[in-house]
């Protein structure tokens, strides 16, 4: 492997260590929050549940999406796919 | 047959829970006779710029994979990368303060106001105003964006504040309301 190769591999890793510490953050704030809401009695957490799922799935699947294009973009030689 | 060590019932999500929990400053604990009397989040004007700097600074980075793409050798090599870091960057910063916002909130309780907006790993930021002391508050709307989309700031006592309140004049009557009730 070059040593742009590598380069590659490193920002790919980081980029789904990020996805992980991300998601696993986020999901401790909704974890506590509902409990704060529940011993309030609001079970339901009204109108933040619309949105709480939607960008945590959003936010996996574009960055999956995006390490596995720009890899198979960049092993496979970017000049064959991009002009 | 051996049998598998127990870990008293408790997932590893469940430890790592745990875990945050200790390394968070903790939510307010609820007082005695506390109802929920309204439940606001921020404006979605808050969304705007930074939106607009991800499709931005997208745009860019896929200029750069473009540019890489017409180019040769070990620079085309550079310019991917830089277009990746970029676009790594740009992709986490944008989710991260999404993820964030959405779980920005303004509880109103019989008992006092509570904002919380945590961002990940990074800060947190709590207000809390007690109705026991604080009688009054005011609703600013200062200029003509705030007019136009009905947001604003609330101003306590304590000069306290809370901005990108939706319908501000709305939930300070809320809250005069609920300090009546003390």
């Amino acid at each position: 492997m070059t040593f742009f190769g590598i380069i590659v591999v490193i920002v790919e890793v980081v980029s789904m260590v990020m996805l992980g510490m991300g998601l696993l953050s986020y999901r401790a704030i909704i974890t506590s929050h509902r409990a704060f809401h529940l011993s309030l009695g609001d079970p339901t957490m009204r109108i933040r549940k619309k949105s709480m799922g939607l960008f945590a799935w959003l936010y996996m699947f574009l960055t999956v999406l995006l390490v596995a294009l720009t890899s198979i973009v960049f092993f496979y030689q970017p000049q064959l796919f991009l002009v | 047959m051996t049998e598998k060590p127990t870990d008293n019932g408790l997932s590893f999500l469940s430890k790592l829970d745990q875990y945050w929990v200790k390394h968070k400053t903790p939510l307010p604990v609820p007082l005695a006779n506390e109802q929920l009397i309204a439940l606001s989040q921020e404006h979605w004007i808050k969304y705007v710029f930074p939106t607009f700097l991800y499709v931005v600074l997208t745009t860019c980075s896929a200029l750069l994979f473009y540019v890489s793409a017409i180019t040769t050798d070990s620079v085309a090599s550079v310019f991917f990368i830089v277009a990746l870091v970029l676009l790594f960057i740009t992709h986490h910063w944008f989710f991260w303060f999404l993820l964030a916002e959405t779980e920005a909130h303004i509880i109103v309780t019989n008992k006092r106001l509570i904002y919380i907006h945590e961002t990940l790993l990074l800060k947190e930021e709590m207000v809390e105003v007690s109705f026991e002391k604080m009688k009054t508050v005011e609703a600013h709307k200062t200029n003509f964006l705030q007019s136009v989309f009905n947001y604003g700031t609330l101003q306590f006592e304590t000069a306290a504040k809370i901005h990108r309140v939706p319908h501000p004049g709305t939930l300070a009557r809320q809250i005069e309301q609920a300090m009546g009730m003390i």
